[in-house]
């Protein structure tokens, strides 16, 4: 049996040289085949191992293979030993498992990205990576996994690496997990002075005899800890979390379900003897832990990508999971970790099943009512959607209730732990059926703001309209955007959108109406060519679409203008101009412009629209204005930065060539290069898999995407049950031999605090459910919206500024600092230096040069010279 | 008779000055090669004379190793003459001056 243990780790590596070296030769149903190959072969000899495992009995229910001395100094001795317990067997199968799904979920996913084997070889990395951070025996090894995971995350968030603000986000994660590692290594290194060993089982039979509380073991606890809250995505250090979405969908999926942030937690779980020992630490880890689980979810209610929502959520998650461990209910964290892993997987995956779907949209206000066209992500989505807020009976309930209940029972201070997390449950459902809601029921906004001209006009205009509290819900296409012009120029989307949710997701990156308008006037005509190939038409306006980057979306006093002068003026000519406008905007998936176009839109076919017209024009000046509609076009133009050119209308486009696809991609990525909007704005969807455009109609994504949503759903469900109290208490009686069995008092009955905690989920999802048209309920409620919490909302839409908080506390002082040694020391001590020495020694070359004349006389006359000297040396001696 | 050991001596001194001479001041490489030959031979002189004069064989000896190596290394240095010529286009060593420092 323990033989077999090198070949878990193996199996995926044999993955990686095979599709590194060949991948690009081997084609890619081959390279389709080996990665999630190698992936199911090491996920079924973990089954093997940890069969095996569950035959043996007690504190001899462990394997340890040893296969060679890495490292020996002095006393400084480290095999590479890997061990198999129950802690590790458990988390073998889920990163196998689990990995191997969303391996199988990429060879739908990635199927037309041109970095494929790159990809998959990645990816068997991660997995490589990961199972050397489960199976090490010692602390090095552990370590060398976690660095590995590092780089893994790097390599994939910044995957699409031609895109600026991807390579930076893959960056933002290397280096603040950097800033976890290093506490984590002094951690390590603290470990191996006060113990003389790295060796899990040495460290932790010496510190038994260890008083508790004793400051070597808080300080060390306290500096694995940093490398936790690193890895694991805790404040203050989870801000990278969030930008991985830059990756590919699966990738996020893989990060943040099975590996990487699941890290931390293991550590921890990994390290209970020394955790035990310093209950300060535990006190903090637990605090910390609950912190982000309320941060995280207030961030979460208000985020509009579909990806950041779950991104949230995933850190709001590991937050319980912190806290569970931290209330020392290690099983109850590890049980977490375990269940979240199934849902969070599916979430992800589902996720970009309906990016697929979209053709690559990701914000929710461009989709609803989806839950007809694509059933079975819709249903898988939304069983794992339950399982997040932890409603009874699926798999998040019996696992967040255990780390809740757990807290409770341990009394003092961890009351008030338990009492936030209760909130924040309450919050996970609300945001969670928020989600579900805004994607699958409702308005089928996608019709307006990503379909082709003649679908949205129906409708009404500004995507969200109809959900709009004021007015505007009756006359949709004029009236919606009739007061936008009203308002100041400047302000324009702030308060057209405000009524919607959109709005201020946008403000950010929206207004420059500005910049826009200039934009337009150098690629006024032609939007019809604009439109079609949409692979060139990025390229043309290549400034535009920097600063036009935010102007995508609203600059709805703009739109509104153009579209305006194209109807009453209602000659012939508009129209035609007008037309290939939205058929294009239809093919870009214009999140960002729909306001605009869709009035445009419906605009060019309802005359009578026109009458709000004149009101936008006085705003505008009308030249820019005439230039507007070009604009949309362009708008439209540039969508297929985020290729998805196939969205075009045209059929002729979709067959798009992967090789297409991947150019345009890249040329769209140097463009985007330049501004703000968060890394959310593009996606994945966009990406890569360019190749589907949106058509009309959202379609299901193939079987090799949806079978594994399907059988992530089961464990969504199921995976729960296996650890009912005093019901089915399985994976507590499988960890017992790595946890010990805890005697908790009980201070209040295991039920009640479930029917507290469910009682805060079932509220917060049908408060969920009633604000966003989940049809269960007849009554609906407002929704939040800026006017109403305004402060709040603002904060949360725009996480609290935590990144511009960091900003300006961290990089922009050390940036000054390095400016400052980069002048004063660097250039002038430093290069002053050794370009003195240098000068120097030039200098004095200069002079012994002229010996060297080149003329061969000269040097033999030199050697006479010599000759002559030598002998009168030699007489005269 | 016996011609006075002095006499070679004298006689070996001034080839190997023309010789040296000649490399120093002459410019055309043929020359410069020439001279070289000189002060072969010169020393050659020498070799022999003393040979002869101390009735030994060992410096007749030698001077054939020098002929053989000189014979070489003239094959050498014609290479080089003509490799010289047919990149400059000329024999005059003051234009292969690359080595100016």
């Amino acid at each position: 049996m323990e033989n077999l243990i090198p070949l878990i780790i193996l199996f995926p590596l044999l993955g990686v040289i095979i599709n590194g070296l060949w991948g690009y030769r081997l084609g890619r149903r081959i390279v389709g085949l080996i990665g999630p190959g190698v992936v199911a072969l090491s996920f079924l000899v973990s089954i093997v191992v940890v069969l095996g495992l569950n035959g043996l009995e007690g504190e001899h229910k462990q394997f340890t293979v040893t296969l060679f001395e890495w490292i020996r100094a002095g006393n400084f001795v480290i095999p590479l030993q890997f061990l198999v317990d129950p802690l590790s067997g458990l988390m073998l199968l889920i990163v196998t498992g689990i990995g191997f799904l969303i391996h199988i979920y990429s060879v739908g996913y990635m199927a037309d990205d041109v970095g494929y084997a790159r990809f998959f070889t990645y990816l068997n990395l991660f997995i490589v990576s990961m199972l050397i951070l489960v199976l090490g025996a010692n602390y090095l090894l552990l370590f060398m996994g976690w660095e590995l995971v590092g780089l893994c995350s790097f390599l994939l968030i910044s995957f699409w690496f031609t895109n600026t603000e991807y390579a930076s986000a893959g960056r933002k994660a290397f280096v603040v997990n950097r800033i976890g590692d290093f506490g984590f290594a002094l951690g390590i290194m603290l470990i191996f002075v006060t113990f003389g060993s790295l060796n899990f089982a040495d460290v932790f039979t010496k510190s038994e005899t260890l008083a508790v509380g004793a400051p070597v073991v808080t300080t060390i606890t306290l500096l694995l800890f940093v490398g936790a809250i690193g890895k694991s995505a805790q404040i203050p250090l989870y801000v990278w979390l969030p930008d991985a979405m830059a990756g590919p969908t699966p990738v996020s999926a893989l990060i943040h379900a099975a590996t990487m942030v699941t890290a931390g937690v293991y550590m921890i779980a990994r390290s209970h003897v020394l955790y035990d020992h310093a209950p300060t630490t535990q006190a903090i880890v637990a605090v910390v832990g609950t912190a982000t689980a309320l941060f995280a979810a207030l961030i979460a209610l208000t985020q509009t990508d579909i990806k950041k929502v779950l991104a949230y959520s995933t850190v709001s998650q590991l937050g319980y999971m912190v806290l569970g461990v931290g209330a020392g209910a290690y099983t109850a964290g590890v049980f977490h970790l375990y269940t979240h892993a199934f849902f969070k997987a599916l979430l992800f995956l589902g996720a970009g099943s309906v990016m697929h779907s979209l053709g690559g949209e990701q914000d929710m206000r461009n989709m609803g009512g989806l839950l007809k066209y694509i059933r079975t992500t819709g249903i898988t989505f939304i069983l794992g959607g339950l399982a997040l807020a932890g409603i009874f009976p699926f798999a998040g309930f019996w696992s967040k209730d255990e780390i809740l209940a757990s807290a409770f029972n341990h009394g003092g201070l961890y009351q008030v732990l338990w009492a936030i997390g209760v909130l924040t449950a309450g919050l996970t459902a609300f945001y969670t059926l928020r989600q579900v809601g805004l994607v699958f029921f409702g308005e089928e906004r996608w019709r307006t703001a990503l379909a082709p001209a003649g679908a949205g006009a129906g409708h009404g205009a500004p995507v969200t309209a109809p959900t709009i509290p004021p007015a505007a819900v009756q006359a949709p296409v004029a009236s919606a955007p009739a007061p936008a012009p009203a308002m100041p120029p400047t302000q324009p989307p702030a308060t057209t959108a405000s009524p919607t949710e959109l709005a201020p997701g946008e403000k950010p990156r929206r207004p420059r109406p500005g910049q826009a308008a200039p934009v337009e006037p150098t690629i006024p005509p032609a939007p019809s060519a604009a439109a079609e190939p949409p692979a060139a038409a990025p390229t043309q306006p290549p400034t535009e679409s920097a600063p036009g980057e935010k102007p995508r979306r609203p600059r709805p006093g703009q739109t509104l203008a153009a579209s305006v002068p194209t109807t009453p003026s209602i000659s012939e000519p508009a129209p035609t101009p007008s037309e290939p406008a939205p058929s294009e905007s239809a093919g870009e998936k214009p999140r960002r412009p729909r306001p605009g176009q869709a009035n445009v839109a419906a605009n060019t076919p309802i005359e009578p629209v026109s009458s709000p017209a004149p009101v936008g024009q006085p705003e505008t000046p009308v030249q820019p204005a005439s230039h507007v509609e070009p604009s949309v076009a362009e708008t439209a133009g540039d969508k297929p930065r985020r290729p998805r050119p196939g969205q075009a209308s045209d059929p002729s486009t979709l067959p798009t060539k992967p090789e297409t696809v991947g150019q345009t991609t890249h040329e769209t990525h140097t463009e985007h290069a330049a501004p703000a909007h968060g890394a959310t704005a593009h996606d994945a969807g966009g990406h890569g898999h360019g190749g589907h455009g949106f058509s009309g109609e959202p379609h299901e994504s193939p079987p090799n995407m949806t079978v594994p949503l399907v059988i992530l759903m089961l464990g969504a469900v199921a995976a729960g049950w296996a650890n009912i109290p005093g019901v089915s208490p399985l994976l507590e009686h499988w960890l017992e031999p790595v946890f010990g069995a805890h005697e908790v008092e009980v201070i209040a009955s295991p039920v009640t605090l479930a029917l507290v905690s469910l009682a805060a989920a079932v509220i917060g999802a049908l408060l969920g459910m009633m604000m966003y048209d989940v049809p269960l309920f007849v009554v609906r409620l407002p929704r939040l919206t800026p006017p109403r919490l305004a402060g709040l909302y603002e904060a949360s839409l725009n996480k609290f500024y935590v990144d511009e908080i960091y900003d300006r506390l961290f990089v922009q002082p050390f940036g000054r600092l390095a400016d400052w040694f980069w002048q004063a020391v660097d250039k002038s001590v430093i290069d002053g230096l050794v370009n003195g020495i240098a000068g120097g020694f030039r200098s004095l070359s200069g002079v012994f040069r002229q010996v060297q004349t080149g003329y061969v006389r000269n040097y033999a006359l030199w050697m006479l010279v010599g000759v002559v000297v030598l002998i009168f040396w030699f007489f005269y001696q | 008779m016996d011609v006075p050991i002095q006499y070679y001596g004298l006689l070996s001194a001034l080839l190997f000055s023309m010789g040296v001479a000649g490399v120093l001041l002459r410019r055309n490489i043929i020359i410069v090669f020439m001279s070289i030959e000189l002060m072969f031979n010169a020393a050659n002189l020498l070799f022999v004379a003393f040979a002869r004069h101390q009735n030994g064989l060992d410096g007749q000896v030698f001077v054939f190793f020098v002929m053989t190596v000189a014979a070489a290394e003239v094959a050498v240095g014609l290479a080089l003459v003509m490799a010289l010529f047919r990149s400059k286009q000329t024999t005059d060593v003051d234009d292969a001056s690359t080595l100016k420092g």
